[in-house]
């Protein structure tokens, strides 16, 4: 059986029909999960926040209507995740790459910035966005994996086919090059 | 900017970005998790009763639990045996592992052994892709730590919080937690991994910042973590040249400071790189972990304004033991022509790397620097190679590397600021 395609499961979403949900969740759910269990490590609350994304996209779409379901749909379960993990942290349950990440991409935060400086959200979104496009598919690749979904370098290396310190180096060095990046454009 | 700004940032960019990265690429490693006593089918059906029936919900429900992207476990160990998850067979702390782990120092690793250690995902926890059917039933097995930590599918497993290391001057492996103290180091934090198939243990150990050498006392920055297999840390003044050694087989005896010979009254600061150490259970371990301990030199203005006349050439055959020498932050400006340092063939060029070929075993290496030269060319010294480019902290950075014993640590590489002749 050919699997569905995604503007008929936003149709589906769009016409308040129910199986927009089992639909998606038959093409996304393992992904949505394995996005989720990175950041949880836990089975039972991937699941639940899996649920939990699919109401959301039933109550999201429409207005919403995503032009790329499967990223739309993880980030929505990234977000829900992240508030169990915050939520979790807090009790000192939980556990994985979290506050790692957020120390590696400290490297990326230029110094000496002016306080008063004005610092604007979205902007910062287009630039980093911007940044991605210049870097060669692999190597955003790996960085989406260890930024993004929150892997840990070697799972990001396994599945990028490279060497646990390849991988390193090559992050090593991509958070240099947006550091740079983010640096030349007033950040 | 904070971090969390950035992790924001990062977290909404391109829906297309963030599809792509996990659609072309590819892992048969299952993520790890960590059991839970309660059943997800019930949490599952509370949740989606409300789209659907209850027919609907349920079958919902199996295809979330049957569609998990592959699963493991990650069994917590509590200091307090009465929160195992174990909650239906009685916990002895003091039982062996259901599989038979031999710890380095030849002893069966017990419940008790990972009290307090955080067994993590990172190493070889996995099992082949099971049915649904095989899911279903192993969703009853994860109230019972035991049984899920069988033959089947079990393979080995990480932990952090304690490591096994050579007892200084012993010729056997002890066990060291997190704040003891070794070598006269205290460890800050250590992680160890077992394989059940090799008897097999890796490790990374992480030690305080002070460490004594020939009794000169030196002081490091706080070590840097990272999680890659190795990590370094150096001097808090960025104006210091840090020489790092990249050793990957030193063997250790003694003391850490006894396999390093330094100057007399020479002042030091110290970079000191830990890597992982591996060694098989009932052997006497060959390989101690590895560590170089190297001496930064005080950087000075010279430095900066290399000219030619400092330029030392290669001397003849190099001793077996030589090291790789890693001099950073010797470039600051943007567009810093970088030239070679000797005649020699480039046997390295990919988008920020050239890597030169001067002899036998002794090359150089210059990183973030946009190549101007092609992989088989000969080059010639002093010739144009590459532009330091905006890679580093917040500057250009060239990162030359060496082949030359610590004895004889000489200049070999020489750059020249574009705006000067």
């Amino acid at each position: 059986m050919n699997p569905i395609e995604d503007n008929e499961i936003v149709r589906l979403f769009l016409d308040r029909n129910e199986k927009a949900i089992s639909e998606a969740h038959e093409k996304y759910g393992k992904y949505c999960c394995a996005v989720a269990l990175n950041i949880l490590k836990n089975r039972e609350d991937s699941e639940e926040c899996v649920n939990d994304a699919l109401m959301k996209a039933w109550s999201t779409i429409p207005p919403e209507q995503p032009r790329n379901l499967a990223g739309f749909l993880a980030k929505i379960t990234k977000n829900i995740c992240l508030n169990r993990y915050n939520m979790e942290h807090a009790s000192k349950r939980g556990s994985g790459d979290i506050p790692l990440i957020f120390d590696e991409l400290s490297e990326c935060i230029p110094d000496g910035q002016s306080v008063e400086r004005a610092f604007e959200q979205k902007e910062l979104m287009t630039a980093v966005n911007k940044f991605l496009k210049t870097l060669p598919e692999t190597r955003r690749n790996l960085f989406l994996l260890r930024y993004w979904y929150c892997l840990s370098v070697s799972e990001a290396a396994a599945r990028c086919g490279l060497s646990d310190n390849n991988a390193a180096v090559t992050l090593a060095r991509t958070r240099k090059k947006l550091l740079g990046y983010l640096r030349k454009r007033g950040y | 900017m904070e971090n969390k700004d950035l992790f924001d940032a990062i977290h909404n960019v391109d829906e297309n970005y963030i599809a792509n990265a996990w659609e072309n690429t590819e892992s048969d490693r299952p993520i790890v998790l960590r059991p839970e006593a309660r059943s997800p089918k019930r949490a599952l059906r509370s949740i989606v009763l409300g789209v659907g029936g209850t027919a609907a919900a349920a079958a919902l429900g199996f295809a979330v639990f049957a569609g998990a992207n592959g699963w493991s476990l990650k069994p917590i160990i509590s200091e307090n045996p009465a929160d195992s998850v174990n909650d239906s067979t009685e916990f002895d702390p003091n039982a062996p592992l259901p599989i038979e782990i031999v710890a380095p120092d030849g002893k069966l690793l017990t419940y008790n052994d990972l009290v307090g250690a955080d067994i993590g995902e990172e190493y070889n926890l996995w099992e082949t892709e099971a049915t649904a059917e095989e899911i279903a039933q192993m969703d009853d097995l994860f109230n019972n730590f035991d049984e899920i930590i069988s033959a089947e599918y079990f393979k080995g497993f990480h932990c952090s919080g304690f490591i096994y290391l050579p007892e200084p001057g012993l010729d056997k492996l002890k066990r060291y937690n997190d704040g003891d103290e070794y070598c006269g180091m205290k460890i800050l934090h250590a992680s160890a991994s077992f394989d059940v198939n090799k008897q097999y243990s890796y490790g990374h150990v992480f030690f305080d910042s002070e460490i004594i050498i020939n009794d000169v006392e030196v002081i490091l920055t706080p070590p840097k973590w990272d999680n890659g297999t190795a990590y370094y840390c150096t001097t808090a003044d960025p104006s210091l040249v840090a020489l790092t050694g990249d050793s990957s087989s030193t063997e250790i005896s003694g003391s850490l400071g006894s396999f390093m010979e330094l100057p007399e009254n020479t002042p030091l600061k110290v970079s000191l790189r830990m890597s992982g150490m591996g060694y098989e259970v009932g052997k006497t371990p060959s390989v101690g972990f590895s560590a170089d301990i190297r001496a930064v030199e005080p950087f000075n203005d010279t430095l900066k304004q290399w000219t030619e006349k400092d330029l030392v050439r290669p001397s003849a055959a190099l001793p077996d033991d030589f090291n790789f020498i890693s001099m950073k932050n010797m470039i600051k400006e943007v567009g810093t022509e970088i030239y070679a340092v000797d005649d020699g063939e480039v046997v390295l060029a990919d988008e920020d790397s050239v890597g030169i070929k001067h002899g036998e075993d002794l090359y150089t290496t210059y990183y973030f620097i946009d190549s101007v030269v092609g992989l088989g060319d000969s080059v010639k010294a002093g010739q144009l190679i590459g532009i330091a480019n905006l890679f580093g902290d917040g500057h250009p950075e060239a990162d030359y590397r060496f082949t030359q014993t610590l004895d004889n640590i000489s200049v070999l590489g020489w750059v020249r600021p574009s705006n000067k002749e």
